[in-house]
């Protein structure tokens, strides 16, 4: 009866052990928001932030030809492409601008696409006389209030000299046969000789060397003279060089003026 | 010690077809809730079975009506209120979510002069356009909104003829960009200017579809008759001559492109498997995602329908998606797609209109609407084998939703890869919700599939299925 029950017992243990198999298909697939979903450290084509558009071989910022560019032909603005744009840098520094406004602290144009519209900023000075100056002879003389103190410069600069002056012959006996003079530059005590300008005081001496020239004749010269860093004194000096009998050289109405074109 | 009895349960149907039953439609591949081979809605309530949809003719939508040929393309979003458009192979039509229309003035439908082949109809602005083949070049015409008056050489007047080719349109703002054979034609309304030869993507090749995405178009081209994909894409503004990126399908034809919440899906050929392949773009790659079999589905035959892509596979609309991203992935075939031969489907009132012909003098324009008795579905086969010993199924329990009149569903288990199989068992009876069939008459087998036919279906309430468990033990052979 013992073993009756017992073998009874391991039977109920043995069935209620028997589990059900699930034999259920699986198959393992990812919810549809991981499935399309940007693998870690994938680049998406053309690229898209805002107004920013990255492409492999170029970007853009902008739309249509409002776009700011760059790819393997330099940069660009203004164009849908490098070669349509208005202004562009290519990879040798080339510039290609349609347009151009330069201004000054105060906001002022000094340059756009017409070209130079102010040269307030640009360094210069002028000086006038209009009083009467006489010379005699051969030797070197400054030419009154013609003399000009630059400004410090930072660094060398190349400025226009501009030089204009009425001169004439004056007869002292009413028997003058001047004929011509020299204006030359002086930059700081030194003759710059590149600036020797003969001018005569009327006509050509071989055609009218014996001439009582009263008239006053206007000379314009101008030179580019190279000025180093610091200040410098200019000034114009003149004298004469064809002269016969007791004439005198007359030098009246006059400017002397420098700019500074650049460096 | 040895198992003796086993179950198997049949849930999670939203998961649609295994992933190998394109290859094989009795796979042993695939999840609890997959089928091996179906034609059923999974879509509109997920996680339950249900009928497929049927499908119904618009008012004078077919042959007896005024859709007296096949209907290529249908405008995807309406243009007014419940009214949209769409190209047949001659015709211009006009319809809403109920009926095509038919006369009036001016009477619809509408001639396109020497037109053989529409190919595509896109509202730009005030104005639309349609897209259409010659017997020997394209054309394209225009049509304002406001009048209804169709000037079909609008595209040569302006520039040139088209390419006899397909002619995949999209629009964003006053864009238009469209293909022409090798070429990509613009339209910038802005401007009035029309260039159908805008991009050259070189002899042999042909734009297969053109979608904008992220400020960015993004064209389809297939080179050498199919044999290489690629897609490109194109800087938003059309304005440029020079694409931006390209990504390559590899040597395979692409169907469509798709933009889905952000997304481009890709349909594409699968040369290995001689089937058909939904994939997305992800970085330069493209993606695979699920695969089917049948016909590769081209520009005019897509659609959003429950927040998934519906398209065309030969004779059947399918789906791909998720109805919410918290579920998976799917494919799956949702339904009949009328006659044959399909045209252009698209859901621009919410309900996908599908077109088809039989290739002879039937033609129709259908909605879904109620239930189809051509609807079933067979989950993938289960090994029930242990050692020598085979499987018998005893019992089936059938969890349902509440049903409601004549609803119907009808079960049978095939065994043997489907040599031998079991009578059918009818699910049904108002209100019932379980539903528990005993003594299956099938002998112990191999392996085993469930298999839910609602051809004694009702047409009006449908038989949604939560879940099957078939109960069996192990025997000797």
């Amino acid at each position: 009866m013992k073993k009756i029950l017992i073998i009874i017992g391991v039977v109920i243990i043995i069935f209620s052990m028997a589990k059900i198999k699930d034999l259920s298909p699986k198959f393992k697939i990812p919810l549809a928001e991981k499935e399309l979903e940007l693998q870690m450290g994938q680049v998406p084509m053309g690229m898209n932030q805002g107004g920013l558009n990255m492409y492999s071989n170029k970007f853009k910022r902008g739309y249509g030809d409002a776009v700011f560019g760059s790819d393997e032909n330099g940069i660009w603005l203004g164009g849908a492409e490098f070669d349509d744009s208005p202004f562009n840098v290519d990879m040798d520094g080339a510039l290609a601008a349609k347009s151009a406004t330069f201004k000054d602290e105060n906001n002022t144009t000094i340059i756009d696409a017409g070209g130079l519209v102010s040269i307030n900023n640009f360094k210069n000075g002028t000086v006038s006389a209009s009083s009467e100056q006489l010379i005699i002879g051969t030797s070197y003389v400054d030419l009154d209030s013609m003399e000009l103190i630059t400004p410090e410069f930072d660094r060398s600069v190349v400025a226009l000299i501009l030089f204009t002056c009425q001169h004439r012959v004056v007869p002292n006996d009413g028997n003058a046969y001047a004929a011509s003079v020299n204006f030359v530059l002086e930059k700081d005590e030194v003759v710059i000789p590149q600036t020797y300008m003969t001018k005569y005081a009327e006509g050509d001496p071989a055609i009218s060397w014996a001439h009582d020239g009263q008239g006053w004749v206007t000379t314009t010269c101008h030179f580019l003279t190279d000025l180093s860093a610091g200040i410098h004194n200019l000034k114009m000096q003149w004298r004469m060089i064809q002269y016969s009998g007791t004439g005198k050289g007359g030098c009246y109405a006059r400017t002397f003026s420098f700019t500074v074109l650049g460096s | 010690m040895a198992d003796i009895d086993f179950q198997i349960e049949f849930e999670g149907f939203n998961e649609g077809q295994s992933p190998l039953s394109h290859l094989d439609d009795k796979t042993f591949i695939g999840n609890k809730g997959q089928a091996s081979d179906m034609k059923a809605d999974i879509i509109s309530n997920p996680g339950f079975l249900t009928q497929s949809p049927a499908l119904v003719d618009l008012t004078n939508g077919n042959q007896d009506g005024v859709v007296d040929q096949l209907i290529r393309h249908i405008l995807d979003r309406p243009t007014g209120t419940d009214t949209t458009f769409a190209i047949g192979t001659t015709k211009l039509f006009k319809l809403s979510s109920t009926t095509v229309n038919s006369g009036g003035s001016p009477s619809w439908p509408q001639a396109i002069t020497n037109a053989v082949s529409g190919e595509s109809v896109i509202r730009l602005k005030a104005n639309l356009y349609g897209f259409f083949n010659r017997a020997s070049d394209g054309e394209i015409l225009k049509m304002p909104l406001a009048n209804e008056v169709i000037d079909p050489i609008w595209g040569s007047d302006t520039d040139a003829a088209l390419e006899n080719a397909p002619h995949p349109v999209a629009i964003k703002e006053d864009v238009m960009v469209f293909g022409n054979g090798r070429y990509v034609g613009v339209y910038v309304e802005g401007s009035a200017s029309l260039d159908v030869q805008k991009l050259d993507f070189g002899e042999g090749s042909e734009i297969a579809d053109v979608v904008f995405n992220s400020n960015t178009w993004l064209i389809a081209v297939n080179y050498g008759e199919g044999k290489k994909g690629q897609v490109y894409l194109y800087d938003g503004s059309a304005i440029s001559n020079i694409l931006s990126d390209e990504a390559g399908v590899g040597d395979q034809e692409i169907g469509f492109l798709y933009v889905l919440n952000g997304i481009v899906y890709i349909a594409y050929h699968d040369n290995s498997s001689n089937g058909f392949t939904i994939g997305w773009l992800s970085g330069r790659q493209i993606k695979p995602l699920r695969y089917f079999s049948g016909s590769l589905p081209d520009h005019r035959q897509k659609a959003l329908y429950k927040n998934t892509i519906l398209f065309v596979s030969s004779t059947n609309i399918m789906s791909a998606g998720a109805s919410v991203e918290q579920l998976k992935f799917q494919i799956s075939t949702l339904a009949d797609g009328g006659h044959a031969t399909i045209g252009g489907i698209a859901s621009p009132f919410g309900t996908p209109l599908i077109a088809s012909t039989d290739g002879g003098s039937n033609h129709r324009l259908a909605k879904f609407s109620g239930y189809s008795v051509d609807s079933n579905w067979k989950s993938v086969f289960v090994d029930v084998t242990q050692g020598r010993l085979l499987g018998k199924i005893h019992t089936i329990i059938v969890n349902t939703k509440a049903l409601v009149g004549s609803a119907r569903c009808d079960l049978k288990i095939e065994g043997n890869q489907g040599v031998v199989e079991s009578s059918e068992f009818e699910i049904s009876t108002a209100d019932k919700t379980r539903h528990v069939f005993r003594s299956i008459d099938l002998k112990a087998v191999e392996d085993m599939r469930l298999v839910l036919s609602y051809t004694n279906g009702d047409t009006t309430n449908t038989c949604p299925i939560r879940k099957v468990t078939a109960l069996g033990n192990y025997v000797e052979r």
